[in-house]
């Protein structure tokens, strides 16, 4: 935890994580546009969205969904793909900040992008494998939980112990999920700063996240309690609905949510300090 | 008080009640009348699963013609094996495989003994009667049985029936059966099917075989039943508890029941039972012993419905209520109706903010009224009661928990009973395939709930909104009292509504209110008005001329308004007449129009598009600008999230 306040340049890195959060942002954009083009289609001249402001309604959203026209989709291909490409760079922006989080002084953008260029094989690789290790992870868990059904459901007196197990055993999924990541944090570490082989690092992290259990224990407490923090937050604020609408509103929404993205980076990128490696 | 006032309330009385009578016609005359007594010993052998019976019927012949034969339920024969017609072609039953089980666990009903007593004469009849199956011609099915009597049974002699037999329950498949420690006994003994006029006015057997599709039709009886089982068996039956006597490790339960259609009864092991009063209705509530934690939602529940039908519909119409929760391995045994016992169902730990377990007990409490004692014939024209127990579902469950977040309200989310039907008729691939008024095996397992169920409530819920509750309620109440404990059929109730209508509201409205109804039900064909174009041919810079082209994709129409907004924040109304597929109005003003609302009032819940029904003269960004913001933010949350995780 120490790490974290540790000499540090604080500043300089805050601005790297705006600009890779622009980065983002900017690179989702064509996709609300795209999004925002097929809706003003689909609603042309009604007015649905002031009658939602009195509050939620799902007559106003079944209608809305069960009357799209056949021709069009909010994932099409083209929003597929842009999504699809959005993704990796979120994966490439991840890299980076994990490389970013254990840099003591000021880096030159362009010095980080080569380091990130250099490694990009073995991250993407990396990166596979732990998909891989997540799918396998989480397969393994809801197999159990399926077969625990399906074996027991019509020989025991009540579902209760097997509702108690399924909800137990999804809780040691997800937090196999924080460790798998931890994990998967760590591997990244030892690629880029001790330039280990792909896979080869997954196990040494495996390694080390046991041998300082302690700290990524803390890091996924953290990073946790942080997220829900944020997401309560934005809910909160997402509650409070002025009884009008207009492009002031929406646009302040738009803000608050994106103050919650940004807050989220920041989250990962202090979590990504906490974990050592 | 007033003499004058005393004399014309009285006069107003007495037309009220006389037109209600008229509209009654002779069916008052048949209400509550019993033609049947049952009196039935069984013994249940729990290694078994094999209960022995003997059971004693009378039964007076109430019609103008002699007869030669009665006609008998089976429907523990329906899973006898896999070729009846309740199973064949079937691999699933409500979505559960049922084939891979052993040959003791298919059920087997066995009649070792049928006499009739006729004119003191007794006869064995068991040689003279046989299965039949007249309506799907299914020889391997044996859920109906034909007795053929020796000599002719002539009106309004009685007969007694002396029956033994002995059954082997099956593993749940539907409804009857068992599972573990659970038992469920529904139409679980021969019974007599409804000896009725056909619409040729011919006397005749009404006694369908049983279909995946199809509930029951039965005719009142009355009945004395004893029961005997194990002593750790908690038990909960149709009727009213009389006494008990306990042999060795068995008790005795003796139960009474009358004007009942069905006598059910459930037992369970690892149970409890909470009873308590509801002014003088005993009520007896048997819950798994996991489900403690939601006994209170269940009370609740109840009392609420029995004060909100008294209230809007009629009072509770027996002595007793039994609600049996069945564990979850046996759920298909669950989520029916039988009289004064309905079964529901839930799950160990369900969260507080879904109410569906209050919502299906609800829909099977109120067939006490629809199916219980409005008989209707639910193999024939299910709509009936199943689009009656809907639609007061959503009303009392949306009473119970507030419009707009009855049935859940979680996150944000939120959403009532009477939305959720909706959303199950106008979710249909196709809205206007086929109409409600079929019998139930004409319908295919897709179709069949969101047209008997959910379109029958959404049409019954807009006709709410268009002549007001309390018309409504009048209607309804008026329709309980003049056809309790009778089999109302579907062209009696739109009779009585049509009637009932033009003495409630404007005769236009009462017109074309039921007209919206007709079609309804006995129509194919849907309605979805939109407002497809607004012109502004301005006459001069301070008058406008509006042109608004009202549309209705459909062919089910009824009168709808329009509301206008001007720019200064003042509206009015134009009416339309709605029944024809193309209508322009013509608005001459000095104002601006910015917003036209068809229906405004919703009115009309059986629009398959309600959005459709606004118009903005503008192009509203809003919408699409605040939900592609949100959509962007979730976006980017779930990828963020995948990113992280690897």
């Amino acid at each position: 935890m120490n790490k974290l306040f540790d000499k540090y340049n604080w500043f300089w890195n805050l601005k790297f994580i705006l600009l890779l959060y622009l980065l983002l942002y900017v690179l989702i954009i064509p996709v609300r546009l795209i999004w925002e083009s097929i809706l003003r289609s689909i609603i042309k001249q009604e007015f649905i969205y002031e009658r939602l402001i009195e509050g939620y309604n799902q007559d106003i959203i079944w209608d809305f969904f069960s009357n799209l026209p056949d021709n069009i989709s909010l994932l099409s291909k083209p929003i597929l793909i842009l999504i699809g490409f959005y993704l990796l760079s979120n994966v490439a922006v991840n890299t980076t900040l994990i490389y970013l989080s254990e840099q003591k002084r000021k880096q030159e953008i362009s010095s980080v992008i080569k380091i990130i260029i250099n490694n990009i094989l073995n991250l993407f690789m990396n990166s596979v494998f732990s998909l891989l290790m997540l799918i396998f992870w989480s397969g393994i868990c809801l197999y159990i939980i399926v077969f625990i059904f399906d074996q027991f459901f019509y020989k025991l007196p009540s579902e209760a112990i097997l509702i108690q197990s399924a909800i137990g055993i999804l809780l040691i999924m997800l937090f196999g999920w924080m460790v798998l990541m931890c994990i998967s944090v760590i591997s990244k570490k030892l690629i880029l700063f001790e330039n280990k082989p792909p896979i080869r690092s997954y196990f040494y992290a495996i390694r080390i996240f046991f041998l300082k259990i302690r700290s990524n224990l803390i890091a996924i407490v953290f990073f946790s309690v942080a997220h829900f923090v944020v997401f309560y937050i934005y809910l909160k604020i997402d509650k409070i609905y002025p009884h009008q609408a207009n492009l002031g509103f929406i646009y302040g929404t738009a803000i608050v949510q994106q103050v919650c993205t940004l807050s989220l980076l920041v989250v990962r990128y202090l979590f990504y300090r906490i974990i050592p490696h | 008080m007033d003499l004058k006032l005393i004399f014309l309330e009285l006069t107003l009385f007495f037309w009220i009640t006389n037109s209600n009578c008229q509209d009654c016609g002779l069916k008052q005359k048949e209400q509550g009348r019993r033609y049947s007594y049952y009196k039935i010993h069984t013994e249940l052998n729990d290694s078994t699963h094999v209960i022995r019976t003997i059971q004693e019927i009378r039964f007076k012949n109430h019609t103008d013609i002699p007869l030669d034969n009665l006609y008998f339920y089976l429907y523990l024969n329906s899973f006898k094996n896999e070729k009846s017609s309740f199973l064949k072609g079937a691999n699933e039953i409500f979505g559960n495989p049922y084939k891979d089980r052993s040959d003791l666990e298919w059920s087997d009903l066995k009649i070792l003994k049928l006499s009739v007593v006729q004119n003191k004469h007794s006869a064995d009849v068991l040689n003279h009667s046989q299965a039949v199956f007249f309506d799907d011609g299914n020889k391997d099915d044996e859920s109906v049985l034909e007795v053929c009597l020796p000599t002719l049974f002539l009106p309004d002699d009685t007969i007694i029936l002396k029956l033994e037999w002995e059954a082997r329950i099956p593993k749940v498949i539907a409804r009857a059966g068992y599972s573990q420690d659970f038992y469920l006994f529904c139409h679980w003994f021969p019974q007599l099917g409804v000896l009725e006029k056909n619409t040729a006015n011919q006397w005749y057997w009404n006694c369908h075989q049983f279909f995946r599709s199809t509930e029951f039709y039965g005719e009142f009886s009355d009945y004395d039943i004893w029961i005997k089982c194990n002593k750790d068996f908690k038990l909960c039956s149709s009727g009213e508890f009389i006494d008990e006597i306990r042999v060795g490790n068995n008790l005795i339960k003796h139960y009474r029941a009358e004007k009942l259609i069905d006598f059910a009864w459930a037992i369970h092991k690892n149970c409890y039972i909470r009873e308590w009063k509801w002014k003088n209705i005993q009520i007896r509530l048997m819950l798994p012993n996991d489900y403690r934690e939601q006994e209170e939602r269940f009370v609740a529940t109840i009392n609420f419905g029995l004060q909100y039908m008294s209230t809007h519909l009629a009072y509770y119409p027996y002595n007793t209520l039994s609600i049996v929760c069945p564990p979850l391995h046996a759920l298909r045994t669950g989520l029916m109706e039988y009289p004064s016992l309905i079964t529901t169902g839930s799950i160990f730990g369900m969260p507080s903010f879904i109410h569906n377990a209050e919502s299906l007990i609800m829909h099977e409490f109120v067939h006490q009224y629809f199916m219980a004692v409005l008989a209707n014939n639910e193999k024939e024209e299910p709509w009936m009661d199943e689009g009656f127990a809907t639609y007061y579902e959503d009303r009392i469950i949306d009473a119970l928990f507030g419009d707009h977040q009855s049935l859940i309200h979680f996150m944000g989310f939120k959403m009532d009973n009477k939305q959720l039907t909706r959303m199950e008729y106008t979710g249909m691939n196709n809205p206007s395939e086929g109409i409600i008024a079929r019998p139930a095996w004409c319908f295919t397992e897709e179709t069949r709930k969101a047209m008997i169920y959910s379109k029958t409530a959404t049409i019954f819920h807009s006709l709410e909104r268009i002549i007001g509750q309390v018309n409504m309620d009048t209607i309804m109440s008026r329709y309980y009292q003049c056809y309790k404990f009778t089999h109302p059929s579907g062209k009696e109730f739109m009779q009585f509504v049509q009637n009932q209508l033009y003495q409630l509201v404007d005769s236009s409205k009462a017109f074309s209110s039921y007209k919206f109804v007709k079609f309804g039900i006995y129509n194919e064909g849907f309605m979805d008005y939109t407002i497809s174009e607004v012109k502004d041919s301005a006459i001069s810079d301070s008058m406008h001329h509006y042109s608004i082209v009202v549309q209705n994709k459909g062919i089910w129409n009824y009168p709808l308004s329009v509301k206008m907004i001007f720019e200064d924040g003042s509206n009015a109304v134009e009416f339309l007449n709605g029944n024809i597929s193309q209508e322009v109005i013509e608005v001459k003003s000095t104002k601006v129009l910015t917003k036209l609302h068809l229906d405004p009032e919703q009115l009309l819940l059986t629009d398959l598009n309600l959005n459709n029904n606004t118009y903005s003269i503008h192009l509203s960004d809003y919408a699409s600008l605040g939900f592609s913001y949100k959509l962007q933010y979730w976006l980017q949350n779930i990828t963020h999230f995948i990113s992280f995780l690897i």
